[in-house]
């Protein structure tokens, strides 16, 4: 897994070099909170340094088959020979590669093969289609669905003999990953020659790669998947099923075919995951023959393609050849020829980066215009680009988010610290300079801290009352808006359907046959994709706003504690709450089916126009209803985990400080206790040595809030008008 | 297109103007002549081959392999917004169809714009090129469903990118197209320069064929670009434009063969209508009970064959003979020595031909064949109302050519010449 080769300085663009930085510094913060922290609270700082350690990027790489995907990958960790590329649709298992993450096992790969009801599902018939035509028409064959199946089954059992059926539900570990390996596992094998190739692929369901090298330094996985638009509709479904889990999407676009409906059907569904996470590549350029005219017109005509299909979404755009890049590594005298054979090696010469004459034996004998031009050719393959506007889009994903808030979690936290350690420092020194002499004064004394430690008690009972209570609101309103949006989306479906039913009807009963109705599944998605967005934007404003009415609460709590005017949240507004996925809305239903032949036979079953426009409305509302039901529970968990993290941390703030003071309370009776015995002279000394370590921890607590204050600035601040300014 | 189907539309251009030239003012020859005249042009009509497929899938480059000039506009964003039809004429031409169905020349100055003007519905081309005598090529708009113009193709050529071919969105396009659409059609593979290597088209070729088997008739690899290209590769047969045309033309040939073999069936069809409709003359009176003593025998040979009592070539075989019989009674001497009629007879039945077994389809057969020799008696019966002797003349040469064109079927072959020339030869 050598990655990278000399001249690696040139290769512009480190990926997520700043969420590292953020990461690393919240890391070493979180180290210092947590020695400066209550025992109590500490639990709470080791979960979010432990979530911090796990914190990573999920890039999925998605496109149709033969964008170059696979390729586009191997151009990005600079090695062109790395996943196994070709010119038939090649990659069949969705191909995890780890950066910057240690490997469970300490192993190099793994390959997970499919359970033994998976691969069922699939040799019956393509799972998820064939469910799907079931439903529609029970009983029916779809004859290419049990060709594939069939294939799958034969070529399976020929590759892998009677080992097959041991193989399901395991596992294969590589301590080392040897070239090959990987062809073995994730690719078609199709009309290769060598029957190795793809031995396993048939039954492999994902392969897991950690790399030592690449180019990211905040750890991330970038996801290769198999192709969409795949006449083996096996492989489109196991593509669909991986779309939801990624933090950022690179749609990989060939310049030939720039922007096909199938590419538009899937920016949708992207998009359905939010918009903000994708970036488009318009691979291949070198497959032009005209780059300079044809260039700029496939990169205006995606750009207002995109501008028109999803209006107002601002995707990046951005344009390259994986395939020069790769040459670019790989660079001596056969790249070079590779090069000018095709047509758009004149775009290179025209453009000045290679001259020529260089491109002879006797001029890449010199080292130094090999380095040249292998540098021009890596700029031109447009890799820097996509590496800053994959930067730039990781500063808006959803790690980025998790780093804000822990970073909101962690001021907070280190604030309620500081007013603690203030109010023990004052205690301390309010404990009345040592003077032993002051004996009258001792029962005083004892009386006022056995008040302040009942009136501590009291507050504790109090946080401990409004926490309870808070969250059994938050739980409330949290039912409450499940319960809303649910009725929202039902009723959509609901309308939906009807609609739909008295269309059919109305078209069957004027005689025309039932071919001519459609389902309009696209507008359904559309409707109750807009309804769930702005019912979760309400909900979520409902939650934040009561978010922010308990802040003062909180703060009236802090106070009755720790009486400081400065305990207010510099940052006033409350964190917002991420949107969820829809992707359960690009889930394939019964109703999308195109082929015909399955809908006639559906048509041919059905009595009478009513009976048919009845079947259809209960289809429709049989289908939807698991998809509201699931956007819901999304919706619900995004909540859910508002509330608990930012409920939690608030009051794990107060709890801090009150324990801190009801320590010390305790200390110090403790102190005056013993200071009644006559060996006290040494409290006197303990008492100073306390004071000057309460005075370097609170010194300690400043600089940390200072920092964790910044940090918090800065995210807010640049990232934010970065996402602003993203073209 | 087969030498066999040239003959044929030869021969039938010969029959037709020679009935044309016998002068008859009859309406049963008049429809013969027209139904003729439309079969020939229905043979020679050029045959349209229709170029689909996805966005920029190098269909218009395909076109322009086809004709073999760089003359309509390629460029690299769908660009054919309407359905363009490319033919043959002496003259260059453009027209554009505008939306109220108006046909406008527009090939001026700059034809470029033009060709790529949105206001009009459809374009037609005419070039001066001999390939177009026997094509027409329609270039389409990338479309959700080409189902529209695949209505009148002779030829569907599926243009598919030779680095990303046969996607399920082609294949579900394909798929929803008439059945008939795969018995002539062509998967072409375009902008095969993407692919680097040998072995790159060998395995880009080996998918395709193996998952589009039985929907296309052949897979073709092409360089669009390259044609029009100086720097291209020198080899002249990279473009895959000779791989194109062969393809083309092996598909052109079947199905004028197939065409020639249909027009036949007309053309036995029309000539027998016509020769019946000659027959319904007036009846001499002495004909009648001979012509009814007819007519009630061939009742009885059909009821026995529905009956299963008598095969075919048995049926037949009675049928000829009474009919040699009664020709004689009706005209003597039409019918020379009965010899002749068994020799021919079974001769013809000796042809190998499979008698069809059903009964029914049996009945058929053996039903038009008494209805054919029932038309000759009748002629023989009438007495002709012409009495000058040319335009008798001229009505029998009529006959006897009409009777050769509906000759044409094996079994009757032999049979219908000597009925033919039976006639023909007959002094009245």
């Amino acid at each position: 897994m050598r990655a990278a080769r000399s001249g690696e300085d040139v290769y512009a663009g480190r990926i997520g070099a700043r969420l590292e930085g953020l990461r690393q510094q919240l890391l070493s913060c979180g180290d210092v909170l947590a020695g400066l922290v209550e025992p109590s609270s500490r639990p709470l700082i080791a979960d979010a340094l432990h979530n911090l350690r796990q914190l990573e990027c999920r890039i999925a790489v998605v496109g149709q088959i033969k964008s170059g995907k696979s390729s586009f990958i191997n151009a990005l960790v600079r090695n062109p020979r790395f996943l196994p590329t070709s010119v038939t649709p090649w990659t069949t298992a969705i191909t995890n590669l780890h950066f910057g993450q240690p490997s469970p096992g300490g192993y190099a790969a793994v390959f997970t093969f499919l359970q033994r009801m998976e691969w069922d599902q699939l040799a019956e018939g393509s799972g998820k289609i064939r469910e799907l035509t079931e439903r529609l028409v029970p009983d029916f064959e779809p004859e290419l669905l049990q060709q594939h199946a069939e294939m799958l089954r034969t070529r399976a059992k020929q590759r892998l003999g009677n080992e097959f059926e041991q193989l399901l539900g395991q596992a294969h570990f590589f301590v080392n990953l040897e070239p090959g390996t990987l062809e073995h596992y994730v690719c078609s094998g199709d009309f290769a020659g060598s029957p190795a190739i793809g031995k396993y692929s048939d039954i492999t369901k994902s392969a897991d790669i950690y790399c030592q090298q690449g180019p990211f330094d905040f750890p991330c996985t970038i996801i290769d998947t198999p192709g969409t638009n795949d006449p083996f509709l096996i492989r489109d479904e196991i593509t669909r099923r991986s779309l939801g889990s990624a933090d950022v999407y690179i749609v990989v676009l060939t310049a030939r075919q720039p922007l096909s409906d199938n590419d538009v059907a899937l920016l949708r569904i992207m998009r359905g995951l939010n918009k903000d996470r994708i970036v488009v590549l318009i691979n291949r350029i070198d497959d032009l023959a005209d780059l300079d005219t044809e260039l700029p017109q496939v990169v205006s005509y995606v750009r207002d393609k995109l501008a028109l299909e999803f209006p107002g979404s601002n995707i990046p755009v951005v344009y390259g050849s994986a395939w020069w890049a790769n040459q670019a590594v790989t660079f001596d005298e056969q790249a070079a020829a590779r090069i000018l054979r095709r047509k758009s090696s004149g775009y290179l010469l025209r453009a000045g980066l290679l001259q020529p004459n260089e491109l002879g034996a006797a001029g890449l004998a010199s080292a130094d215009a090999r380095e040249r031009i292998r540098q021009s050719l890596f700029a031109m393959s447009g890799l820097p680009a996509v590496n800053q506007a994959v930067d730039t889009l990781m500063g808006m994903s959803h790690p980025t988010y998790i780093l804000r808030q822990i970073t909101r979690s962690f001021a907070e936290m280190a604030r309620a610290c500081e007013s603690g350690a203030r109010s023990e420092l004052q205690i301390l020194l309010a404990s009345g300079g040592g003077k032993r002499e002051a004996e009258p004064l001792t029962h005083e004394k004892l009386a006022i801290y056995a008040q302040e430690r009942e009136l501590l008690a009291g507050v504790a009972t109090n946080i401990e009352a409004s926490a309870a209570g808070i969250e059994a609101q938050l739980a409330r309103i949290i039912q409450e808006e499940k319960e809303r949006l649910r009725a929202v989306l039902q009723a959509t479906i609901e309308t939906h359907a009807k609609r739909e039913r008295d269309v059919l009807i109305d078209t069957l009963s004027r005689g025309r046959p039932p071919r001519v109705w459609t389902h309009e599944g696209v507008e359904l998605r559309r409707a109750l994709a807009n309804e769930f967005r702005s019912g979760f934007e309400k909900a979520a404003h409902r939650l934040t706003s009561f978010h922010a009415r308990v802040i003062p609460e909180l703060h009236k709590l802090m106070n009755s504690l720790v009486p400081e005017p400065d305990l207010v949240d510099p940052h006033g507004e409350t964190l917002a709450i991420p949107t969820p996925t829809i992707a359960p809305l690009s889930r394939m239903l019964v109703l999308d089916l195109k082929t015909s032949k399955w809908w006639k036979a559906f048509w041919s079953r059905q009595p009478s126009a009513d009976v048919s426009g009845a079947k259809i409305e209960a289809l429709i509302l049989a289908e939807f209803a698991p998809i509201a039901d699931e956007l819901v529970q999304l919706a619900g968990n995004e909540f859910h985990h508002f509330s608990t993290t930012t409920i939690r941390w608030s009051f794990g703030a107060c709890r801090n400080i009150q324990h801190a003071l009801k320590r010390r309370l305790e200390l110090l009776m403790a102190d005056y206790d013993q200071s009644q015995r006559p060996e006290a002279k040494k409290a006197v000394q303990d008492r100073e040595d306390r004071l000057r370590t309460q005075a370097q921890r609170l010194k300690d607590n400043e600089t940390l809030t200072q920092h964790l204050e910044n940090l918090a600035q800065y995210i807010d601040t640049v990232l934010k008008t970065e996402s602003v300014q993203v073209p | 297109m087969s030498r066999e189907s040239v003959e044929f539309a030869e021969r039938l251009k010969a029959a037709r103007e020679r009935l044309v030239a016998t002068n008859i003012n009859d309406a049963a020859l008049a429809v013969c002549i027209s139904g003729l005249g439309r079969l020939e042009e229905a043979l020679r009509k050029p045959l349209r081959v229709v170029i689909l497929g996805e966005n920029n899938s190098g269909k218009t480059s395909v076109a322009d392999l086809l004709i073999g000039q760089g003359l309509l506009p390629t460029s690299v964003v769908s660009n054919t917004h309407v359905p363009v039809m490319i033919a043959h004429a002496e003259q260059a031409a453009v027209y554009g169809i505008n939306y109220e169905g108006t046909r406008i020349r527009i090939d001026g100055d700059d034809d470029d714009d033009a060709l790529t003007d949105l206001s009009y519905r459809a374009l037609q081309v005419f070039l001066p090129i001999a390939w177009l005598r026997g094509f027409q090529v329609l270039d389409t708009p990338p479309s959700v469903s080409p189902a529209m113009f695949v209505d009148d193709a002779d030829i569907v050529i599926w243009c598919t990118v030779s680095t990303r071919a046969w996607t399920e969105s082609e294949r579900a396009v394909w798929a929803a197209l008439p059945a008939r659409c795969s018995r002539n059609a062509l998967l072409v593979a375009t902008h095969k320069d993407g692919l680097d290597t040998e072995d790159d088209i060998s395995f880009v070729t080996q998918r395709l064929k193996s998952l589009t088997a039985g929907q296309f008739r052949d897979v073709v690899l092409v360089d669009g670009e390259s044609a029009s290209d100086q720097d291209a590769p020198s080899d002249p047969g990279w473009s895959g434009a000779d791989d194109l045309r062969a393809a083309v033309s092996r598909l052109a040939s079947d199905i004028m063969d197939r065409r020639s073999q249909k027009a036949e069936k007309i053309v036995r069809r029309l000539a027998r209508l016509t020769f019946h409709q000659f027959a319904v003359d007036e009846v001499r009176p002495e004909a009648v009970e001979l012509l009814l003593r007819w007519e009630a025998h061939t009742r009885r040979l059909l009821e026995l064959l529905q009956q299963e009592q008598t095969t075919v070539p048995e049926a037949i075989e009675a049928l000829l003979a009474a009919y040699a019989v009664y020709a004689e009674k009706l005209r003597p001497g039409v019918v020379r020595g009965d010899d002749t009629i068994s020799a021919t007879a079974s001769r013809a039945l000796a042809a190998p031909v499979r008698w069809p077994r059903q009964t029914t389809a049996a009945a058929r057969l053996v039903q038009t064949l008494a209805s054919d020799l029932t038309g000759l008696l009748r002629m023989l019966s009438g007495h002709s109302s012409f009495t000058d002797p040319t335009v008798r003349a001229e009505y029998q040469a009529a006959r006897a050519i009409v009777l050769t064109l509906a000759d044409l079927d094996g079994a009757f072959d032999a049979l219908g010449r000597m009925m033919g020339s039976s006639l023909v030869s007959e002094q009245v």
